[in-house]
């Protein structure tokens, strides 16, 4: 049967529609490859452009020797995808995860059975147990590569060290204060990303490395750190105080040891209190008391005012100063300026300051550098109180002659002290070593050397005089308990009542015990500054609750560095044991 | 008769433009099944390709009338294989499309494809312009039995390609436009039905008109994901292209099943819109080709036959680009030559064959020596 004509007409209308429709794809893909393209274009930019981050390492921070005492170790982050577990197999899955990671079964199953892509199990997962993760084949459980802070001697140096957040941000101590060069730049990729959202690496992908962060030399000595600690652990059980700090510095400022108690775990530090985490000894003032007054006798000795056998009379043990009475714990009668140090006269003291005159007193205190902070590079230092000389009162002098009115840090006072160990000079602590060769550390070192006016602020002379008297204090008069054989020892002690708590005046029962000392006289290689707060048994006097804290760690740490012992005190070694024994 | 003694004549009949340009189509799909799978099934599809061009060349040789006896037989036995899926069938992805015989996947639902043409071509060959509504039932049926097996694998994209197949080749026979109307609002109806009747389309087909109808509705991210990613792929072809080979959404293989499916989006991305054009001219050329055997052939089974395979291609050819073009909705077609597939280069190796077979033979049923036979 032939076809007829308009089934011709058929087969043509049906070839145009199909060819039409065809053609007209055409003018789509025109639409779309040229007028949506941009579009269409920055949105799959957007959707396989991934931009992963490289973190940088922290550096560490290692003392003086190079012994490490903050590291940053790899560990990992265990997370998971819980739309790659089954439902039916996540209570399983959350078993096994909760068995190797040590968390809670209802904790990890509760994690995975919510929505989104992404959910940290644990972070800071160690490399054993990363190991486990990998061997046990969980679905939708996965490793990412991170970092942790740790510690290796545990507390030592704590409050001082610092500590980091879960991302290694410092935030305390010298964690903080050397964040910037510690931390590092982190860097970033820009890499494709395939349809299983897989790296690919294209000619095109971007790498900006992560820059590590450096490494911190601190002038602390771990060892001397480790003496000093151990030494006040046994006065805190010994003394049961409210709380100890030491500093160990050298007599050019390096700060050997810092060391307080309470202490904590740096990491950890969420399971203690604030007030564990303080480095006290530059973030707490107490008055000095007594162990203030080689600073007044200084300043006399070396504008000439007195003469180390210049004389006053010191009323027997009290005397009336316009309306005010002084007295001492011994009475004395007449004494010259060096017994009024060895014995701690009060009312001998306040007689030299008097002497010298307010503002004499006043200017020479502010150049030991006390009322200002000592420029440590550590966060949270205070400067302590010296009161502007025009608030003085009638009392002032007095008061300030031995060592109240006045408030100082632990570290201001050892600042002090290195007056007497440096022949005058004053020196800026510091805790940073500087011009190691170390990248980053010798940037901070500069800025730390930038710092440093080592000023003249005692005459050599008055130096001497002030060390013959300390290291009498120790031979003959309130410091006895800090002789020690084959190393002179010169010192202060110094016994300063706490306010009391009711806001009216002095306590009479709470104490800073103080002994601040230098050793070995002759040629001193460290200045010490024990100061126990609130001693609560074992008596309160700086000469025997701190004293015999000095003594040991000057011992050891002398012994430590291999100071030659002298001959003359080695004469009197034989005594020492005596009263030892 | 001497078959050996007709060949040169034949070769001279051959219809070469359209052999030509199907053999384009051909290499250009080896290409990009090369860019978007890997050589060696490029290869692989090249080796089907020559397998099917012996078709050609039997059918070139050989009347395609000769078929007409076999024709219902063919039928059938496409039709068995289908029934025969549920039992014998390997299940991937989820659906029961394949046989696995040896190293070798057949999907005979591909194959139906042209047995259904021959079928409907056969139905026509002897009734012209049929008034009545009731005798439509029949190629109806032709098409519905197959569509609705290939429906169950499940395979909807596969089945609905029958329903162009019916209504263009009904219609170039001269069926009353009226009627095909009634069945395309029946059609309608019922598909609105079971759209909206639970139970009867499966949720994944559901989401995918969804998707199609709100793309960029939040809750229809990831149903239209695969082709929001054809859609970036063809915007990043631009005016010339990423090169062949160097399309990024091809590297980076962000679309799915990107060598069959979503080969056009391919083509487009490395291609660039200047010449994917060229390759949509070369498609109406291909189709025009077809088109031009259609009309010159007097003898219906051959004239149905080849708009039949006019409206395959040209169908398919449409509705894959439309979907990387989000036009129409995503359902799994192969572009014709071009799409990773043996079953499916097979068959239209197949259906080419015999529009070369009617092309070759247009003249013969006037030929002296084939009255002579008779």
């Amino acid at each position: 049967m032939k076809p007829s004509p308009w089934q011709f007409l058929r087969v043509h209308v049906t070839a145009i529609m199909l060819l039409g429709l065809i053609g007209a794809l055409a003018f789509r893909c025109f639409h779309i490859h040229i007028f949506k393209g941009k579009e269409l274009r920055r949105l799959a930019a957007a959707q396989h452009l991934v931009k992963s981050p490289l973190p940088a390492r922290r550096g560490n921070i290692i003392d003086r020797n190079g012994d490490p005492l903050a590291v940053t170790v790899s560990s990992y982050s265990a997370w998971a995808d819980p739309e790659l577990i089954p439902v039916a197999a996540r209570p399983v899955v959350a078993a096994e995860t909760a068995k190797i990671l040590g968390l809670s079964r209802s904790e990890v199953l509760s994690k995975i059975s919510k929505g989104g892509r992404f959910v940290y199990l644990k972070r800071q997962v160690g490399n054993l147990e990363a190991a486990k993760v990998r061997n046990t084949d969980l679905p939708g459980v996965f490793l990412l590569k991170s970092s942790i802070r740790n510690y290796p001697h545990g507390r030592l140096a704590s409050t001082l060290l610092g500590f980091c957040d879960i991302d290694n941000n410092g935030l305390e101590g010298v964690e903080a204060a050397y964040d910037r060069i510690l931390k590092g730049v982190d860097g970033y990729e820009i890499v494709r990303r395939d349809g299983k959202r897989r790296p690919f690496y294209s000619y095109d992908s971007v790498l900006v490395p992560a820059k590590d962060g450096s490494d911190v030399m601190l002038t602390i000595d771990s060892t001397i750190q480790a003496i000093t600690e151990e030494e006040i652990a046994k006065a805190r059980d010994k003394h049961n105080p409210e709380c100890v700090m030491a500093v160990v510095m050298n007599p050019d400022g390096q700060i050997l040891a810092m060391a307080n108690l309470p202490d904590y775990d740096c990491r950890r530090p969420g399971d203690f209190s604030p007030d564990s985490r303080r480095n006290r000894c530059i973030t707490d003032v107490y008055e000095p008391g007594s162990s203030f007054k080689p600073f007044i006798a200084g300043i006399a000795l070396e504008k000439g005012i007195v003469k180390p056998e210049t004389t006053f009379f010191c009323g027997n043990g009290s005397m009336t100063f316009g309306k005010r009475t002084l007295r001492d714990t011994h009475g004395y009668g007449v004494l010259d300026v060096r017994h009024i140090i060895i014995k701690s006269s009060n009312i001998g003291m306040a007689q030299i300051g008097f002497k010298c005159g307010s503002d004499l007193l006043h200017q020479k205190l502010s150049s030991f550098g006390f009322g200002t902070p000592t420029g440590v590079e550590i966060p949270g230092e205070v400067g302590g109180i010296l009161r502007p000389r025009k608030v003085w009162s009638d009392y002032s002098i007095g008061s300030v002659s031995m060592g109240q009115e006045i408030a100082c840090t632990c570290l201001q006072l050892a600042r002090g002290f290195a007056i007497f160990a440096s022949n005058g000079m004053l020196v800026n602590p510091r805790i940073i070593v500087s011009g190691r060769g170390i990248e980053g550390t010798r940037q901070a070192g500069e800025d730390a050397l930038e710092g440093i006016q080592s000023a003249r602020v005692m005459s050599e002379k008055a130096v001497g005089q002030i060390r013959e008297m300390l290291s009498a204090v120790v031979t003959e008069g309130t410091a006895q308990q800090a002789k020690m054989p084959g190393y002179q020892i010169g010192g202060k002690t110094g016994t300063s009542q706490l306010l009391d708590p009711s806001g009216k005046g002095y306590s009479h029962s709470a104490f800073v015990a103080t002994f601040a000392a230098i050793a070995p006289v002759e040629s001193p290689a460290l200045v010490v500054v024990v100061s126990v707060r609130h001693p609560r048994k074992g008596g309160y006097y700086g000469g025997v609750v701190a004293a015999p804290v000095v003594r040991e760690i000057v011992w050891r740490s002398l012994a430590y560095m291999r100071v030659q012992p002298s001959m003359a005190a080695m004469a009197s070694a034989d005594d020492v044991m005596e009263t030892k024994q | 008769m001497e078959v050996a003694s007709r060949i040169p004549r034949n070769i001279y009949r051959v219809h070469w433009p359209l052999m030509l340009s199907a053999m384009a189509l051909i290499l250009i799909g080896f290409l990009f099944i090369w860019s978007a799978k890997s050589l060696s099934s490029a290869k692989d599809q090249l080796m089907t390709a020559a397998v099917g061009m012996g078709f050609v060349i039997l059918l070139a040789v050989i009347d395609y009338r000769r078929l007409m006896p076999w024709v219902y037989l063919l039928y059938a036995l496409g039709l068995l294989s289908l029934l025969m899926l549920p039992v014998f069938g390997v299940i991937i992805n989820g659906s029961r499309r394949w046989y696995k015989i040896g190293p070798i996947m057949i999907q005979p639902s591909e194959f139906m494809k042209p047995l259904a043409i021959l079928a409907l071509a056969k139905y026509y060959c002897y009734r012209r312009g049929e008034k009545s509504f009731g005798t439509l039932l029949i190629p109806l049926g032709l098409v519905l039995v197959p569509m609705a097996l290939i429906a169950k694998q499940p395979d909807l994209g596969t089945s609905l390609t029958f329903l162009p197949l019916f209504f263009c080749i009904s219609y170039a026979a001269g069926t009353r436009v009226r009627n095909l109307a009634l069945i395309i609002f029946l059609g309608a109806s019922i598909g609105l039905f079971a759209y909206f009747t639970p139970g009867i389309m499966k949720d994944y087909q559901k989401r995918r008109v969804i998707s199609f109808l709100y793309p960029d509705a939040p809750g229809n991210l990831d149903a239209s994901y695969n082709v929001r990613q054809a859609l970036v792929a063809v915007a990043n072809g631009g005016v010339f292209g990423e090169g062949w080979g160097h399309g990024t959404l091809n590297r980076l293989n962000r679309l799915p099943m990107k060598y069959a499916d979503f080969i056009f989006a391919v083509v487009a991305e490395e291609l660039g819109f200047l010449q994917t054009s060229g390759f949509i001219l070369l498609y109406l050329f291909f189709i025009g080709c077809i088109w031009r055997v259609s009309v010159v052939q007097r003898e219906p089974f051959g004239k149905w036959i080849a708009t039949g395979v006019m409206a395959w291609f040209g169908v398919q050819t449409f509705l894959h680009s439309a979907m990387s073009l989000r036009l129409v909705p995503v359902a799994g077609m192969p572009l014709p030559f071009i799409s990773y597939g043996r079953s499916a280069m097979l068959a239209g190796m197949f259906a080419l064959a015999l529009v070369v077979s009617v092309s070759t033979h247009r003249h013969d049923v006037f030929s002296q020596a084939d009255l002579e036979d008779q």
